[in-house]
């Protein structure tokens, strides 16, 4: 009736060897063997967001800025673990009375990676290129407010601000204000080029990047002569990649759940970190639902932040009530100014005419935490008649449709820069909060250069911002730091994004 | 003849892994079923502030690492992953027999299109397939169910034309010929009939293939986006805990293991039944 060819049963094999190596490439790539590193004066570190270009002057992944900020490229000035401004490029400075002018003596016999000195020329260079019309910097605010950069001699620079900046000097300490040279700028992208410790050596697209020792560096030279960063978004790969030796530290570990298992292995050592880290739920000010203030409130009623918080897992996770973390000296808990309440969530959300029913759209980067939360957001908006469609994308396209083009009603994202309340004073940013009274005090702010008049106003933002919510704030978590107990020298406190390796060595 | 008499009522050839292999399968859909309609709208039951938490009378696997029943929401996911497979093979068995059969009886050009498609399909794994549809369309449930299809197809295709040129080449075809049917009569009356036990076969073999296919590009996030539950992504969800709650990465594990083995334990009776009949009829 039917041939014995109907029955000849399909070519399983290849099918299953793409599972099993697709199995096998999520689990973790090949061993290597442990502590090679020790010997040939080379680290590992794993870092879990994979940057898509390498020059932190044109884009705001914190990847870029894990794996160049300090290492390769540097600034006029520095921030120490403990956040205070120091002298780097710039040996010394001096500031007016009315704190608009600025002159900067720059460290004589500096050189970039390609022989380029660094002069005067260069810094104008870089903060002309940072504020012209066209830039791409992310915290293209800081140099709008340069009104002239001048040359006096080779080696000062002299700036004139618009308006007095008292955050100026620190600000300069960023990732988007480090120095770059005319001649490579262009290529930083590709091919960093700057004036650090290490030189950039190799790049395999998401899965590492290698540095090796400046053998000229003006500085105190580093301690390691190689760093590979390699890159992990599965959590389970990054545990599995530090047990089998193929990392010998990962400062940001992406799983607290698995920390457990490190504390208890004598040969890691487990730190409980500090570095600025506010979680939130942003929401698109310029959609007419989230410009209603009510809406906002609403949706901070709705979701239980202390159960999110808890949801993170991990000992020290903090409720945020406003975009400020507590390293910050600044920080004031306002974490109780709307309580979890579905039933007044409800009510707001009636009041405000929102339709029960009303479908919102979630964008969530790839990031352990984002998903964790997006879920939960998920569910209790859901609690309050809101339906929430959820999309997972990859860093390059979540920065483009959020950050670049604003096309997002709400997405979670961890905001990590160090004092940076103020850009909720860019009505051009990207959740585009435009409140006026907002703008005026933060004008104060950073008019006003007495510290404790300083502190009054940083409260009364912070306050400003935790009753309004222009985005939902969430929650801060300690870094995970893990690594091999002879690793020494790795920042365990860090005031911004970096993994500065130049102090970095191997140890008993 | 009746093709579900000829698997039902057939008491001639007892099959143990027909029985074992329906007793997996519907195991763990008709319970899921009924949890799936009960949440179709709902969260799932999470509950922060009683995550992690032992089995209880409540939950009998404990609670997940979100508060929400471990073992509800693997058989719901199992619903979900075992619907967008059987779907996908319903899609892969319509337009892959269908491209088969008119290969087989028509001429030569179309044998070399389905040939082609073939030959296409094979190139690419459905990783790579439902990375493309994802990176152009976005994750979901339809392109996750084009992405598995279009891996399968092929298998189809060659199936279809195979069994379908060996019916056209018996003896009763050349007859039904003879007596001047009409080659659609010809094709609906008596070839595709008797295509149907090495289809149905095949159709549940590949299901649980495209069960572990589905298991997989979930896991990799390149499924349906959450909160729709999916085992591949539960898993994944759920893995952080290997350390401090190994059973938490066991039940969608075993879950899996129950669907797929059953699933292959259905096909391979029913080729067994299938064949036994064919010898003594």
């Amino acid at each position: 009736m039917f041939s014995a060819a109907t029955l000849h049963r399909p070519k399983k094999t290849r099918l299953r060897i793409i599972l099993g190596l697709t199995l096998f490439c999520a689990v973790g790539g090949t061993p290597s063997s442990a502590m090679a590193g020790a010997q040939d004066g080379s680290i590992a570190v794993g870092i879990n967001i994979s940057p898509s270009t390498l020059d932190p002057t044109t884009n705001p992944s914190e990847g870029i800025r894990n794996v160049t900020y300090a290492n390769i490229y540097e600034g006029l000035t520095a921030e120490d673990e403990q956040g205070a401004v120091h002298p780097l490029l710039a040996q010394s400075w001096s500031v007016s009375p009315d704190g608009v002018h600025y002159a900067f003596a720059l460290h004589p016999n500096v050189q970039f990676h390609d022989g380029a000195p660094l002069t005067c020329a260069t810094v104008k260079f870089s903060l002309d290129r940072a504020r012209a019309p066209e830039s791409l910097n992310p915290q293209k605010q800081i140099f709008e407010n340069i009104q002239d950069v001048s040359c006096p001699s080779d080696l000062s620079v002299s700036v004139t601000l618009k308006a007095p900046h008292a955050s100026f000097l620190s600000e300069l300490a960023w990732a988007d204000a480090v120095i770059v040279a005319p001649q490579s700028a262009a290529g930083n992208a590709q091919h960093p080029i700057g004036t650090g410790p290490f030189i950039f050596k190799d790049w395999k697209r998401a899965e590492s990047i290698t540095l090796k020792k400046n053998p000229t560096y003006w500085g105190t030279p580093a301690k390691l002569k190689t760093v590979i960063f390699r890159f992990y978004t599965d959590p389970l790969a990054a545990a599995n990649a530090l047990l089998d030796g193929q990392l010998d530290a990962y400062p940001s570990f992406p799983a607290p759940e698995m920390a457990a298992r490190f504390t208890q292995n004598s040969a890691f050592v487990v730190k409980q970190g500090i570095a600025p880290f506010k979680a939130m739920l942003a929401l698109n000010n310029r959609r007419k639902l989230f410009a209603q203030p009510l809406v906002r409130q609403a949706l901070a009623y709705a979701l239980d932040r202390a159960g999110i918080t808890e949801a993170m897992d991990i000992p020290g996770a903090l409720v945020l009530g406003s975009h400020m973390s507590p390293e910050n000296q600044n920080y004031t808990d306002l974490s109780s100014v709307y309580p979890y309440n579905p039933e007044k969530a409800k009510a707001l959300l009636r009041q405000a005419g929102v339709e029960p029913g009303t479908r919102l759209k979630l964008v969530l980067p790839p990031i352990a935490y984002a998903h964790t939360t997006g879920e939960l957001v998920a569910a209790y908006l859901e609690q309050v008649g809101l339906n929430v469609t959820i999309t997972q994308l990859e860093w390059p396209a979540w920065l483009a449709q959020v950050f670049g083009h604003h096309d997002f009603d709400m997405t979670v994202i961890a905001h990590t820069e160090p004092d940076d309340i103020g850009i909720y004073a860019r009505k051009d940013y990207y959740f585009g909060y435009n409140n006026p009274d907002f703008q005026a005090l933060y004008a104060a702010y950073e008019a006003e250069q007495d510290p404790a008049k300083r502190h009054t106003l940083s409260v009364q933002m912070q306050e400003k911002l935790a009753h309004d919510v222009p985005n939902v704030f969430l929650f801060f978590v300690p870094r995970t730091n893990i690594a091999r107990r002879e690793v020494k020298g790795l920042w365990n406190r860090l005031p911004l994004p970096a993994t500065p390796m130049s102090s970095v060595f191997w140890g008993q | 003849m009746n093709i579900l008499k000829r698997i039902t009522s057939d008491t001639r050839f007892p099959s143990l892994g027909l029985a074992l292999g329906s007793a997996c399968v519907l195991g763990v859909l008709v319970p899921g079923a009924v949890l799936w309609l009960a949440h179709l709208h709902a969260t799932f039951g999470i509950d922060i502030h009683a995550r992690l938490k032992p089995p209880t009378f409540a939950h009998w696997l404990g609670t997940d690492p979100l508060g929400r029943d471990t073992l509800a929401f693997s058989l719901v996911g199992a619903v979900n992953s075992y619907g967008i497979s059987y779907l996908s093979m319903v899609l892969a068995l319509g337009l892959g027999t269908g491209l088969g059969v008119l290969a087989a009886a028509a001429g030569q050009k179309t044998k070399i299109i389905a040939n082609g498609v073939v030959e296409l399909g094979i190139a690419f794994p459905p990783i790579i397939i439902a990375a493309l549809l994802v990176t152009l369309c976005g994750a979901g449930v339809v392109q996750e169910i084009c992405a598995l299809a279009i891996f399968f197809i092929p298998g189809f295709v060659r199936l279809g034309q195979q069994a379908a040129a060996n019916i056209y080449a018996q003896d009763y075809i050349a007859a039904a010929r003879l007596s001047a049917l009409t080659p659609w009569r010809i094709l609906l009356r008596h070839v595709l009939p008797n295509m149907v036990p090495g289809l149905l076969v095949q159709f549940s073999v590949n299901v649980a293939l495209a069960m572990l296919a589905e298991t997989g590009l979930s896991y990799l996030g390149l499924g349906a986006p959450p909160p729709l539950p999916e085992l591949g992504r539960i898993l994944a969800s759920y893995q952080v805990h290997i350390y401090d709650h190994p059973h938490l990465v066991a039940v969608p594990g075993v879950v899996v293991v129950l669907l797929v083995l059953g699933t292959n334990m259905v096909g391979d009776g029913l080729r067994d039944r299938f064949a036994r009949q064919e010898h003594i009829s």
